[in-house]
């Protein structure tokens, strides 16, 4: 484990017990996260990226693995067992922000909340005056205090929840689609304000997103997810220049591109086909046989482990087992 | 030339609400050529669903339509046929498919009776009581599955929207669109409850079966890409209103109206770059900004941008704008 490391998740399992089985959300995954990058998870629905983040805030408690956080505190149960200062070191945007936001308090109550909680301002004026600047920061007027979530439009009430979110200096910022409620010309303001502030901040965070071409401007390394595993993980650049899984190649391919110069980085030699099977009682071997192009006769009955092809560059498939 | 086949002219369409009248659809006119595949891009609540709903005659019942405006197809004003004349349409013209395939599928009714349903309902005609009739319409449904590419169609019949996934129920409803021989299809964001790669299937389906049946078709979406990979033509709507109009290869490379070029940037690319967006939001329709509706977060408004209207201005045959900017490159007018 190295030191710059805010976060460590080592074997990271999530089930869920239901009538019909076992639902493996999360199986076996994982990952670390330097400081101050963005690291993206991308995948399909189903495929249990939200519930690693979920379990990361602390919603859900792991069922196995640790979650270390700054090398010393684990953070792997629910959030009742978690320190109170670790909560506000870890903050979450959620996707909608619709139903993340309190219909009956006004933005002020909203943003007050987490700062009495975390006992972040001295007084009522400090907290005001703390208010104010979160609300300059994300580029609203110091009116909108004393409006209500319904009176605002969507990329406004995000803008609100990401300053409630940074309201308590978190250090690692947990983004789950934030975006993916909004349209393209809102979404372009609202991600451009989040990597300002992670410049500014110097904020660590988490993007969660099925938008690959979204995935490309904010993340800085990528892992993408199937099933509740990890297939593979990159750098940004190196993972849309050389996309090494089956599954990476399939997911680019499918991206509805708007000009020539993506034409180019969509592998031409695979086309998409299935879907996503059920999570409940996922088959032994690779979770992706059944829609893999290039599946072999080992995929079927043993499940890859990770090939380290360049560094920082792992793949997950039998087709690069040295 | 040839008549278009759908020619929407002037559609004004409002609705009563508490607040008073909120007046959505500001003006629209859209051509559609036939076999001539038409796409329709704009942000949630620019009024793409509400003109379509408008074609089918589906409007809720608080819905106030112009008296003036036309809705032609084939030459008949579709505003003013009666009900049984719609039926036809209905039956024979024009089908549909909806955003949210699990919304439109009936729950309670398994994939073969709704499929069923619509089968006597476009065959209507076709002499009722005949005995081997039933028969007929089994065998119709069956090859409609087939040709949408669902696995086991036998078993596909029997069962119901719940036991599916949502790419094999927008591959029924799909379905049920291509029975009879429709002349227009109007495909209502079909990908966007879809994962991207259900939703590079459903497209290529689609693309598909247009090109082999040769009908006209309108694809409604809010994004870019979807539409550059499938249509000829691009209407680009804001607020109620059609913003340009060109061929889609021109409207990528040179889009003109404001509007068209703020979303063009903001639209991420996969290659990397992300455009800043454009600032505020869609106007309120209970009291929408006069003149053009777009000038309050417009970059290059002018004064006459908030006292009048723009109409489309010809820049050439097939592209135009709604613009004061381009008042004076105008051929005509």
């Amino acid at each position: 484990m190295k030191t710059d490391d805010i976060l460590t998740v080592d074997r990271l399992k999530k089930y869920f017990i239901i009538p019909q089985g076992i639902v493996k959300a999360v199986n076996e995954i994982s990952f670390s996260i330097k400081s101050g990058e963005t690291f993206g998870i991308v995948g399909e629905s189903g495929s249990g990226k939200s519930t690693v983040v979920y379990t990361l805030i602390g919603i859900y408690g792991a069922t196995e693995g640790n979650i270390i956080y700054k090398g010393k505190y684990n953070i792997s149960q629910n959030f009742r067992k978690r320190p109170h200062k670790l909560k506000k070191d870890i903050q979450i945007v959620f996707q909608d922000p619709g139903s993340s936001l309190n219909p009956a308090q006004s933005i002020k109550e909203i943003l007050e909340t987490p700062l009495k909680v975390h006992n972040i301002c001295k007084n009522k004026n400090d907290r005001e005056e703390k208010i104010l600047e979160l609300l300059e920061m994300v580029e609203l007027s110091a009116n909108y205090m004393y409006r209500y979530p319904w009176m605002l439009g969507g990329g406004e009430k995000q803008m609100v929840a990401i300053a409630r979110a940074l309201s308590v200096n978190p250090s690692l910022i947990l983004l789950d689609e934030p975006t993916s409620a909004l349209d393209v010309s809102v979404q372009a303001k609202v991600i451009n304000k989040l990597i300002q502030f992670q410049k500014k901040l110097n904020l660590t965070s988490v993007f969660i997103t099925h938008d690959l071409s979204l995935m490309r401007n904010v993340a800085s390394r990528i892992a993408i997810m199937y099933l509740g595993k990890i297939c593979e993980v990159a750098q940004s650049s190196e993972f849309f220049d050389n996309p090494l899984h089956p599954y990476t190649r399939m997911l680019i391919s499918s991206v509805m591109v708007i000009s020539e110069e993506e034409e180019k980085l969509k592998p031409k030699d695979i086309t998409s086909i299935g879907e996503i099977p059920s999570p409940i009682n996922i088959p032994p071997g690779c979770s992706f046989y059944s829609r893999c192009p290039k599946r072999m006769e080992i995929c079927k009955c043993e499940d890859p482990s990770f090939v380290e092809i360049t560094e920082g560059h792992t793949v997950r498939c039998h087709l690069f087992k040295k | 030339m040839s008549k278009p086949l759908l020619e929407i002219k002037g559609l004004h369409v409002g609705f009563k609400v508490f607040e008073g009248i909120v007046k959505v659809l500001d003006g629209v006119n859209i051509k559609v050529w036939p076999f001539e595949k038409v796409g329709i891009v704009g942000e949630t609540g620019c009024g793409k669903t509400t003109t379509i709903k408008a074609i089918m005659r589906i409007l809720t019942g608080n819905s106030l339509v112009t008296p003036k405006s036309e809705i032609l197809f084939e030459g008949k004003n579709i505003l003013r046929m009666n009900k049984s004349e719609i039926e036809q349409i209905r039956r024979n013209k024009i089908a549909m498919v909806f955003q949210d395939p699990t919304s439109s599928l009936n729950p309670v009714f398994s994939v073969g009776t709704q499929l069923n349903d619509i089968v006597k309902y476009t065959y209507k005609e076709n002499k009722p009581g005949e005995k081997k009739l039933k028969e007929d319409f089994k065998q119709k449904i069956m090859q409609i599955l087939k040709k949408v590419y669902l696995p086991d169609p036998e078993r596909m019949y029997q069962s119901y929207p719940i036991q599916l996934s949502g790419g094999m129920r927008q591959r029924v409803c799909i379905a049920m669109a291509l029975i009879g021989r429709k002349e227009l299809l109007i495909f209502d964001e079909p990908g966007t409850s879809l994962d991207v790669t259900i939703k590079d299937q459903i497209f290529r389906l689609i693309i598909q079966i247009i090109s082999e049946r040769k009908t006209s078709m309108i694809l409604i979406s809010h994004n870019l890409g979807d539409v550059k990979n499938v249509v000829e033509r691009v209407y680009v709507m804001y607020a109620g209103y059609i913003a340009e109009v060109a061929k889609t290869k021109e409207f990528f490379d040179n889009p003109l109206h404001p509007y068209s070029k703020g979303l063009l940037l903001a639209t991420p690319k996969l290659s990397g770059g992300i455009g800043e967006g454009i600032s505020g939001h869609i106007p309120n329709y209970a009291n929408p900004p006069k003149g053009c509706r777009f000038h309050p977060r417009c970059k290059y408004r002018m004064l006459i941008c908030s006292e009048k209207k723009p109409p489309l201005f010809n820049i050439n045959d097939s592209h135009q704008v709604a613009c004061f900017l381009f008042q004076n490159r105008s051929n005509c007018k």
